[in-house]
């Protein structure tokens, strides 16, 4: 039995005319089904094969044909009727709210069916609510969202615990699943190694500089910054992300990323890898490297978590180091960099985009240099009396609340950044600009490119001044991401920055630079 | 009354080369998180995008429209809906509250030039096709390099189009037959138009290569492709008119180059990884194009089950 129906004018999609063809194709006695336009080749196909009537005749190259071949009638009328209801559900969606977005989770349901994992983007008011629907439906979920209150964490963590599905989130913008990119996240070659870091910005730069040096991943698993801070919590997320890893057979080492952690946590997550057949690298930012012990690592910045797992997933020995170029040739940058600054020149600004690596650059120099101002400090004498004004040297997190009320995150726009640059090339005494790049998606189509000319700008104001302005950067990206790492790199030099392999050498270089000018 | 009385402009960086300049209005086709396609009067798409790598020399390169409001770039343009009506002035493009200025973008071509294509030897075309075998998705035209794995029946009427491609007799030696594709198969650009996308790319970049190696190939029958435009769907036009001149979409240019740099097959790879997702199957059915054509110029011993006659 053969059947053909047009739909007049209708517009979908090709990735939705394809996902019906396949649930056509799945119903029990359908033999051949096809969705096409009503081109005048394909009703010529269609009917040299056997499907023909006379709805065809009329038909225009903008109309929809549905083709199904089945073993009766009644399957047959069976499957156009599912194939209607399913056109019918996408065109309400899109009409009502645009392609892009189903209406409810049903709908995303019905859409794909055959997803195990939903991303939940909505305001915090509805996030718990969608949440504990998509648990409740055995969906693992990704909560985008923040503004979702500890005890509704503890309750949907709990909840997901319980029937064995990752919670990542609230609060949670990256994670890397099975090679899928979700949120911001970047183009990572697959590999043996697995992440699950409770720090946006640092499973990116891990997880970029691992693929900078040859490594791959499986999976890089969030969890959303309050896992391991809260008691709480408790780190369930992450204990379940470790879990999932040490049951991966395709992950052979670890990798735990996290802001420092509430003491009991830390205790609890060290414990559970150190149970593990694998060897563990841990980075908590901020914290000390312990000493090694078994199967555990402990890493000293985001850069030595990468290079130690890739050298561990190699089975080669880790090789610890400062800078990847030699220190002779630190040492011309230095000299290049500061030998025409005027006297005065003497402050660092750091101006990033990205939590994490704010938070690295700022503890590198607290560590160093000491006096660092910050609107993330935990010092409270150098947390910055109006965030929008500089003090000596200052490193700001522009993606931190302050700055984004009412605006996009400074990843996805960088004008917050720019308007700081305009502000802070006024100053004479700023001898270093300290930057971040972070591409991937989600990001900015161009970062580089975007705050190219305020850069070339601040160069120019400090030798009008008599002086030279030292830009150093670090491009957390991959060349297969949009915005290539490479042509970053390339517009940044083009103009004088100096440009660094990760965000801990490019400040250990303006650390170096400080210290020079001190 | 002033066009545009709204409250938001978004200033346009990119204009296509196709997007006409005299006053016209249309209605929202789709909206996707960084693409709204819009329906011209002339019945091709006119798309406002948010990124390079989306351009076609019918679109507008508008990447602070998508990026507005909040975390979530798909929120802002959350009012817009198929079916709204758009209107533009020449310089301003109007939707809803929004205003789309493209008097100060720069003309955006979607031409291929020799630097493009200057490292293209004829090597490429074996690391083509083991590329997309390895990276090709199913439901398309796949079927047409690896017969017997995903023979559908578009994939089977195809490959009887193949087999009546000749070679005409005229001065300039024409491949005749390919105009038999246009609207075949899935999609809303049917598999066929990509198909024949991916052959005119392939031969923009022999006409390229020749300048420099002299080489002899086919041409394809351009005009009775134009003369049978109209049988295939609005997208499928949209692909077609501007590739028949010389102008492809952004990720098939990304092809051209890709495949003229990549000496080894794991280049290659990543080469053809890239145009495949563009589209459900339309990347990989036009890299079937491509590579066919070069088949068919330089490895008459190819796959294809193409009898040249």
């Amino acid at each position: 039995m053969k059947k053909i129906v047009v739909e007049k004018n209708s517009y979908y999609d090709s990735v939705f005319l394809m996902l019906i063809n396949k649930e056509l194709k799945k119903i029990p006695g359908v033999k051949d089904a096809a969705i096409s336009m009503g081109t005048e080749m394909n009703v010529e196909l269609f009917k040299e094969i056997g499907f023909f009537n006379q709805d065809v005749e009329g038909v225009t190259p903008n109309d929809l044909i549905i083709a199904v071949e089945g073993e009766s009638e009644e399957i047959v009328e069976n499957a156009l009727r599912s194939a209607r209801t399913m056109l019918k559900e996408k065109k309400h969606v899109a009409d009502e709210y645009g392609e892009y977005r189903p209406v409810s989770l049903d709908t995303a349901i019905k859409m794909v069916p055959d997803a195990n994992l939903v991303v939940i983007s909505v305001p915090g008011a509805y996030a718990v609510r969608e949440a504990q629907k998509a648990l409740e439906k055995d969906l693992h979920v990704m909560l985008f969202s923040d503004n979702v209150s500890l005890e509704e964490e503890v309750e949907l963590k709990k909840l997901a615990k319980e029937k064995g599905l990752l919670m990542m989130g609230p609060d949670c913008g990256t994670a890397i699943i099975n090679g899928i990119p979700l949120c911001f996240a970047n183009v990572i070659r697959r590999g043996n190694i697995g992440l699950v870091g409770a720090s946006g910005t640092g499973l990116q730069e891990v997880s970029c500089i691992i693929h900078r040096c040859g490594g791959g991943i499986t999976h890089a698993i969030g969890t959303g910054g309050r896992d391991l801070k809260s008691s709480l919590v408790g780190g369930t997320t992450m204990l379940m992300g470790i879990e999932s890893l040490e049951n991966d057979p395709n992950t052979s080492v670890i990798v735990v990323i996290s802001k420092p952690p509430a003491e009991n946590v830390a205790e609890k997550v060290i414990e559970t890898l150190r149970k593990t057949r694998k060897p563990c690298i841990i980075h908590f930012v901020g914290l000390e490297p312990l000493k090694k012990e078994n199967n555990l690592y402990f890493a000293g910045n985001l850069e030595e978590t990468s290079n130690m797992a890739v050298a561990l997933a190699r089975g080669e020995a880790y090789e610890p180091h400062t800078f990847t170029i030699p220190e002779k040739d630190v040492v011309k940058i230095i000299e290049t960099e500061t030998e025409q600054m005027s006297p005065n020149q003497k402050f660092l600004r750091g101006l990033y985009t990205g939590g994490t690596l704010a938070d690295e650059a700022m503890i590198l120099f607290d560590k160093r240099i000491g006096e660092i101002h910050s609107n993330i400090q935990t010092k409270q004498d150098l947390i910055l009396k109006d965030p929008q004004i500089s003090e000596g040297h200052t490193i700001v997190d522009l993606g931190d609340d302050t700055f984004t009320v009412g605006r996009p995150h400074p990843m996805i726009d960088p004008s917050t950044r720019e308007e700081r640059l305009l502000k802070e090339m006024k100053d004479s005494e700023v001898a270093v600009f300290l930057l971040d790049m972070v591409l991937g998606y989600g990001s900015h189509e161009d970062p580089a490119g975007a705050i190219l000319e305020s850069l070339k700008m601040a160069k120019k104001m400090a030798e009008d001044r008599g002086g030279y302005l030292s830009i150093l950067a670090s491009i957390t990206g991959t060349e297969g991401d949009f915005q290539n790492a490479n042509e970053q790199k390339d517009k940044l030099e083009s103009i004088g920055c100096v440009v660094m392999p990760s965000n801990y050498q490019a400040s250990m270089l303006a650390i170096r630079i400080i210290q020079k000018l001190c | 009354m002033p066009l545009y009385s709204g409250k938001r402009i978004f200033k346009a960086t990119d204009v296509g080369y196709f997007v006409k300049t005299n006053p016209w209005s249309g209605d929202v086709l789709s909206v996707y998180s960084s693409v709204i396609n819009i329906l011209h009067p002339e019945e091709y798409l006119v798309s406002l995008v948010m990124k390079e790598s989306q351009m076609t020399v019918f679109g507008i390169k508008v990447a602070s429209f998508f990026h507005r409001n909040d975390k979530d770039p798909r929120k802002g343009i959350g009012d817009i809906k198929p079916g709204t009506p758009v209107r533009f002035d020449g310089k301003r493009l109007v939707v809803k509250d929004n205003c789309c200025d493209i008097s100060d973008a720069r003309l955006w071509k979607g031409e291929l030039s020799f630097t493009d294509i200057k490292d293209f030897d004829l090597t490429r075309v074996v690391l083509l096709r083991k590329s997309l075998l390895a990276e090709g998705k199913k439901g398309g035209f796949l079927g047409l390099v690896h017969p017997g794995d995903d023979d559908n029946m578009f994939v089977k009427k195809a490959r009887e189009l193949l087999d009546g491609v000749s070679i005409g007799s005229d001065s300039l030696p024409l491949v005749k037959g390919l105009s038999r594709f246009l609207g075949l198969g899935i999609g809303l650009t049917p598999s066929g138009d990509d198909f024949i996308s991916g052959a005119l790319l392939a031969e923009r970049i022999l006409s390229l290569f020749s300048t420099r190696t002299k080489k002899r190939f086919f041409h394809i029958e351009r005009e009775e492709i134009m003369k049978n435009i109209e049988k295939t769907s609005y997208a499928g036009k949209t692909l077609l008119s501007p590739a028949l001149h010389g102008h492809f979409p952004s990720y098939l240019l990304d092809l051209s180059r890709g495949l003229a740099r990549a000496s080894h097959l794991d280049e290659m790879i990543k080469v053809v990884r890239g145009v495949v997702s563009h589209g459900e199957t339309s990347g990989t059915d036009a890299t079937v194009g491509l590579s066919w054509y070069l088949d068919f110029n330089f490895n008459p011993a190819a796959d294809f089950s193409v009898q040249r006659k």
